[in-house]
């Protein structure tokens, strides 16, 4: 064997060609004892690696161009709909292609998921990659009627089994509706079925549904007689909650925390098999939120799904008990009897999908036409001012403009609607805004961004049931914007506006009460002003960014009390709860505060883990701190080595 | 690289537009990636997948699953590319003088160095290369769409990969 014989069977290997076993066992031979064809294949692997991992370029949609093309050869009109020809293939029809976006990210998932490279046609899909897909896909689709079939097991030791039909209706712009049929034949008539409605129209929401099972109550332990009740809401900020049902959208925000099993043929359409924690997951679930009995799940609760590789919708889903030992006590607690990890408790099927808009009348409530829309002409005489619009909002279009009811003292003067397929952007706004925090729904710890072309706004990512959120102060006027378009874009879009953010008045910053005041201040400025110096963490779990910080005060006292940091996902907190790390002065623990508690090792140091609040707590010199958030033992470990100096050098 | 689902194919090839763009839209990126490698402009490369698609269309009855449809696809297309490139006199690849050019997460002068390389490389070489590195197509593949043999594509990798490590090698040693 000479290296250029070597050398030919390594290259010819690397593209998935066999050599026989005897050749290749030659090859290995020579290859382990010669440097230069380990050289060579490690070259050529490096060469690969620099072609195929690669930034997603973006692909245009040069469809409609080339069909219209097409049809001038033919006579024929440009783009068509699906032909009465091909009715009986399955799909919906709305799409745009979405594999355009998915073709670089397959190339590098097949490096960052697959391992090795892989065949073409074995090469798995990256989590990335179904991200891009799905969000591409959002702008597309226009209308959808699915039916899925829902198996739950584990209610009550009287109802070991329900069977449930769900039915969703989705038309743009922005109409949704939810149907839940409880087809479970109950023991007695005592039990209310679990029938439920969901309709959202815009901003307006209609729901109607037996009451939800009293917090707390175990599984077994609900009444089994409930009253129906319907709530009508003029005006709502909540995403409508069955969307994810019609294309996972928040919940394929980002891609951590998904794992992409493979590919597999799912009643005979190509799917992704896709693995998530049932936190993760929960967008999946919108009917468990809506009332009536459903029985609980653990957060870690493994997910399995199978999604439509053409047009993204999910084709089954099943949840299975996560083997984590704290799903026992949890169990217990719920009065659930110790439930098998293979065996899913529940399992969710596709069972029709229409791609035909459904009928207006669908979406529109009992004796309800929620807040009637306005031409944009009429706002000033109605409200006093014209409403901020996109200047450049693409291919969203204006969808409604309403005034909501005024009985909210925090509800906005003017709401509008933009819309594009799935996608969506609110713009809600209130001149007359005082505070005392920023105009709209967002939390304390909110991040400060820098817009494109000037001015700031104060971001949070997806998460209890929002969209990704962004409020904006500026001189006459608040805005807040909610969307469930990726971060990035809702930056460019608020950067698009004919406002300018100014940081709110530092009254909105602060809040006060029991001896102290808490200031919402940026990260380096909470840094300078810790009472003691530390380094912050720079390796982060997944997805994590340093998003904001407070400064807590002691009005007695001139220096700050104690500091704490917000290290929060940027798409979504579905895919990982915020972080927070506090700083104070002080020499000794806290009195113990839950039943468990261990000290565990932290470098020389010990420190003090409470499960139940996933804290990790300790005592470096003069200072306590503690670093808190749902993202396991180990990585909060590794977070708190890092905090330093006082964290790492001092003595316990 | 997925194959259409045979009844699309069967309707197209009958004419049936909705299950031409049902084709145009599975294939387009693909196409478009492979243009873009080859003229190494993104503005041509839409041209050539327009006008591969098209031409795709006028032939698809022809077409009688001798290769791949894929395969038949990018012959296709690299046809159409290829006389673009003669008629804008693009040289093949030109990575310093195209800003488009394909980037990578590696260090940006490993980048420029591979660009160098891959200049280095007769068109025959390089074109088969990109078939399989970038793309990720077999020997096979891309034996149909080059119409040459599997054995050819095979030792055509093998030079094209030595001859960029040389290269490679070479900028290493002279920094």
């Amino acid at each position: 064997m000479n290296c250029a014989r070597a050398q030919a069977v390594l290259s010819a290997r690397m593209d998935g060609e066999r050599p026989s076993d005897r050749l290749g066992s030659a090859v290995e031979a020579h290859a382990a004892g010669c440097p230069r064809c380990s050289a060579f294949e490690t070259r050529a692997r490096g060469l690969r690696a620099s072609l195929r991992i690669r930034p997603a370029e973006p692909v245009p949609d040069l469809v409609g161009s080339i069909m219209e093309r097409v049809a001038a050869e033919t006579g024929a009109p440009g783009r068509l709909r699906r032909s009465a020809a091909t009715g009986g293939r399955s799909g919906p029809r709305h799409l745009r292609p979405v594999l355009a976006a998915m073709v670089a990210g397959v190339m590098a998932g097949s490096l960052v998921v697959g391992g090795p490279w892989q065949l073409p046609s074995t090469r798995p899909i990256a989590a990335a990659a179904v991200v891009l897909a799905v969000q591409g896909t959002a702008p597309s689709l226009d209308a959808f009627s699915v039916t899925y079939a829902i198996a739950e097991r584990g209610l009550s030791p009287e109802v070991p089994e329900r069977r449930l039909r769900v039915n969703v209706a989705f038309l743009s712009p922005h109409r949704f509706r939810m149907d839940v049929d409880d087809l479970t034949t109950y023991p007695s008539p005592r039990w209310t079925p679990t029938d439920l409605t969901f309709i959202a129209d815009g901003s307006s929401t209609y729901r109607s549904g037996v009451t939800g099972c009293p917090a707390d109550l175990p599984a077994g332990g609900c009444p089994p007689t409930r009253t129906v009740v319907t709530t009508r809401t003029p005006y709502s900020v909540q995403a409508p909650a069955p969307a994810d049902l019609v294309l996972p959208l928040t919940t394929f925000a980002s891609a951590d925390g998904i794992q992409v099993l493979g590919e597999d043929r799912i009643d005979g359409r190509d799917a992704v098999e896709i693995r998530l924690t049932f936190a993760r997951a929960r967008p999946l679930f919108p009917f468990l939120g809506l009332g009536g009995d459903w029985r609980p799940f653990f957060d870690e609760d493994r997910v399995d799904l199978w999604l439509d590789r053409t047009s993204w919708f999910p084709l089954r889903y099943a949840v299975y008990p996560s083997d984590d030992p704290a799903r026992r006590a949890w169990e217990l607690r719920f009065g659930l009897p110790a439930e098998p990890s293979d065996a899913s408790v529940m399992d969710v099927v596709l069972t029709s999908f229409d791609t035909d808009p459904p009928d207006p009348a669908t979406f529109t409530a009992p004796g309800w036409s929620g807040a009637p829309a306005l031409p944009l002409a009429a706002f000033p005489r109605r409200v006093g001012y014209l409403p901020v619009t996109l200047t450049s909002p693409g291919t969203l279009q204006l969808s409604s403009a309403v005034v909501p009811p005024d009985a909210d003292p925090g509800a906005p003067r003017s709401v509008l609607l933009y819309t594009d397929g799935m996608t969506y952007v609110r713009i809600g706004e209130r001149p007359d805004w005082r505070g005392p925090t920023l105009f709209g729904p967002l939390d304390g710890d909110a991040q400060q961004v820098e817009l494109d072309g000037g001015g700031v706004a104060y971001y949070e990512p997806a998460g209890q049931g929002l969209g990704r959120r962004l409020a904006i102060h500026a001189s006459g006027t608040n805005l807040f914007l909610e969307s469930n378009l990726p971060r990035q874009q809702l930056l460019a879009l608020a950067a698009s506006l004919p406002v300018r953010g100014e940081p709110p008045p530092e009254a909105w910053r602060s809040i006060s009460g029991s001896g102290i005041s808490i200031e919402q201040v940026a990260p380096e400025v909470a840094l300078a002003r810790s009472p003691l110096p530390i380094a912050l963490p720079a390796k982060l779990p997944d997805g994590y960014v340093l998003a904001s910080a407070q400064i807590v005060w002691d009005p007695a006292a001139t220096e700050a009390a104690a500091v704490s940091f917000f290290f929060r996902q940027l798409e979504t907190d579905a895919a990982g709860a915020p972080i927070v790390l506090h700083v104070q002065e002080g020499d000794a623990l806290p009195p113990a505060s839950a039943a468990d508690q261990f000290l565990v090792e932290l470098g020389a140091m010990s420190a003090r883990w409470t499960p139940a609040r996933d804290q990790l707590e300790w005592i470096a010199g003069d200072a306590y701190m503690s670093i808190e958030g749902q993202v396991g033992l180990p990585a909060l470990l590794d977070l708190a080595l890092q905090i330093g100096p006082a964290g790492r050098n001092a003595p316990s | 690289m997925q194959e259409p689902d045979p009844r699309t194919l069967a309707l197209a090839r009958q004419g049936d537009l909705a299950a031409f763009e049902e084709l145009v839209r599975a294939y387009q990126a693909e196409v478009f990636r492979f243009a873009r490698h080859l003229t190494s402009d993104r503005s041509a490369a839409e041209d050539v997948t327009q006008e591969a698609f098209l031409r795709a269309f006028r032939f698809i009855g022809g077409y009688r699953g001798e290769t791949r449809f894929s395969s038949w696809l990018f012959r296709i297309a690299r046809n159409c590319a290829m006389d673009s490139l003669r008629r804008q006199r693009y040289p093949v690849v030109d990575a310093d003088a195209r800003p488009e050019r394909a980037r990578s997460v590696a260090d940006p002068v490993v980048r420029a160095e591979l660009g160098a390389a891959l200049r280095t490389l007769g068109d025959e070489h390089r074109e088969t290369f990109l078939l399989v590195e970038v793309l990720g197509l077999s020997h096979r593949e891309v034996a149909d769409i080059m119409s040459i043999r599997v054995g050819t594509v095979k030792s055509r990798m093998f030079r094209a990969r030595q001859a960029l490590c040389s290269a490679l090698d070479d900028e290493e040693a002279a920094r």
